[in-house]
């Protein structure tokens, strides 16, 4: 535990956070950010600037430099399998997260490695299963579902392990909007700690209420989110577009007569 | 379109299936052990494995075509690694018996006889695999190893290449489909160079893809725990055809009959 955590515990804290993949190819440099408990983050920026990265070290599945506090446990080989339990992290292709040869051991996978007894296993999974509106399809094949359905599952199989943050890696992206919508209502819904990356910013304005650009690896801008996504010049830094609702509120083109 | 064999369908709808998932890899266990094990030239034993998968495939789901269609998929794999037999001495006598010779080349009888040996045996165990996926659960299979207390990296392995061998495929179905839709106008030599080239970049995508698997089993906390809901029923026609078995491939691999 860290002095900081003394004070207060912070869901994630980082300092000076950077990562490299062979090849000497810079993903993250010198990250700092602290994270409140509950607190719900959007993360955006283009591709290749480090989101996804970013998430896979919160989880401790990338190990990188600098320092990762997790509810004030710092990340290292010897806390891996307790920073998995808190984190859990949501692949953007779902195809990747889903391999078990059912829906119900995908969603078991997490808390079985986790050591959870059979008898609370089943629960959780039937629980999750229901949060998530896939309570019917538990027998199924992941094969045998439509994208949304899956990224669904992903979720729930991330769920069940009951961490205290989610990270979740562009949720929202490919989806028909019922299945983006109910996306975007479990997310509001859920007092977890939620990191959420991206490109959706009409969806990240409905649920986050703070916002991080990345680029090229730097945190380019922290901050409420309406303020930041209201920044013209900032988000064409950063190869960013306004949200069209916030246009649209700052215009006042529904009162505008033509 | 490539689609690997499975098991799709339910496990009570034909006589094989609805037999216990330990009866079936015991069983198939002693068919490619003995088909391995059979001396060399053991005409009789591989008429008798033979008529043993007939038999297996009359009580089973799938029709002899399915396994044929399916093992003409793998046997030119089978070729290719002993077609060049027959121009080898495989006679650990050293006395040379020519079966007829072409300038320098000489065609072995040995040689031959080893390229049929050979092939006789990948077939037979290819096929014994294909059964036993295809009539079996991949679920039952992973209870049955972890009733029989197999190592979990063994039980991990099993998981992960039957969702690898679904990845090999979709990602082949993919590539195709976009050489496909772009090569209609090329020709046979332009062809075979644009084919050679992907299948390198084919190879990096399967590595590539396989990594992001490993990753989602490494952020759920992996430790070679795998959860299956899957019930194992012995029942006393399992007892009688383990027995059964036994007796027949001990019978075969003693050279009693050969």
């Amino acid at each position: 535990m860290s002095n900081h955590s003394n004070m207060i515990t912070l869901a994630i804290f980082c300092k000076d956070v950077g990562f490299i993949y062979p090849g000497n190819i810079v993903a993250l440099k010198k990250i700092n950010l602290q994270i409140k408990q509950s607190e719900k983050v959007g993360i955006i920026g283009p591709n290749g600037s480090g989101k996804s990265t970013f998430l896979n070290l919160l989880n401790g599945s990338f190990l990188g430099t600098g320092e990762i506090e997790i509810n004030g446990i710092k990340i290292c080989k010897k806390s891996d399998k307790k920073i998995k339990s808190m984190v859990g992290l949501v692949f953007q292709n779902p195809d990747d997260q889903l391999f078990c040869p059912t829906i119900f051991e995908d969603v078991a996978f997490g808390p079985a490695n986790f050591g959870i007894d059979k008898r609370e296993l089943e629960e959780r999974v039937t629980e999750s299963l229901k949060e998530v509106g896939l309570d019917e399809y538990g027998d199924r094949s992941s094969d045998h579902l439509s994208f949304g359905e899956k990224k669904l599952a992903s979720i729930a199989s991330i769920i069940s392990i009951h961490p205290d943050i989610v990270a979740l890696d562009e949720p929202v992206s490919n989806l028909d909007h019922a299945h983006r919508r109910k996306i975007i209502n479990w997310i509001k819904k859920s007092d977890r700690t939620i990191v959420v990356t991206s490109h959706d910013l009409e969806m990240l304005l409905e649920v986050c209420s703070r916002i991080i650009i990345l680029n090229k690896g730097r945190i380019m801008a922290d901050g409420p989110i309406t303020e930041i996504l209201s920044d013209q010049i900032l988000l064409n830094n950063n190869n960013l577009e306004q949200p069209l609702s916030l246009i649209y509120k700052s215009d006042n083109i529904f009162n505008t007569k033509i | 379109m490539v689609n690997f064999p499975r098991h799709d369908h339910e496990h009570t709808d034909c006589i094989f299936c609805a037999l216990d998932p330990r009866t079936k890899l015991i069983s198939f266990l002693l068919a490619i052990i003995s088909t391995i094990l059979v001396p060399y030239h053991s005409y009789i034993a591989f008429i008798v494995i033979f008529l043993w998968l007939s038999s297996i495939v009359l009580f089973s789901h799938k029709s002899f075509w399915f396994y044929i269609k399916n093992l003409m998929k793998i046997y030119p794999m089978i070729f290719f690694m002993t077609f060049l037999l027959p121009f080898t001495q495989s006679n650990s006598l050293g006395v040379e018996k020519i079966l007829f010779k072409i300038d320098s080349i000489h065609i072995y009888l040995d040689g031959v006889f080893a390229f049929i040996d050979l092939n006789i045996r990948s077939i037979l165990i290819f096929t014994s695999s294909l059964i036993l996926i295809s009539e079996t659960p991949i679920v039952a299979i992973l209870k049955t190893l972890t009733f029989m207390h197999v190592p979990k990296w063994i039980e991990a392995t099993v998981i992960y290449m039957q969702r690898f061998i679904h990845i090999i495929g979709l990602e082949f179905n993919r590539m195709h489909l976009a050489f496909a839709a772009r090569s209609f106008n090329m020709s046979f030599f332009d062809k075979t160079k644009a084919i050679a080239k992907m299948s390198s970049i084919y190879f990096i995508r399967l590595i590539d893809r396989s990594e992001r698997l490993h990753l989602a089993m490494i952020s759920r906390g992996f430790n070679g725990e795998i959860y299956t809901r899957y019930e194992l029923n012995w029942r006393f026609i399992d007892t009688v055809i383990v027995v059964f078995n036994i007796i027949l491939f001990s019978i075969l691999n003693l050279g009693w009959i050969i």
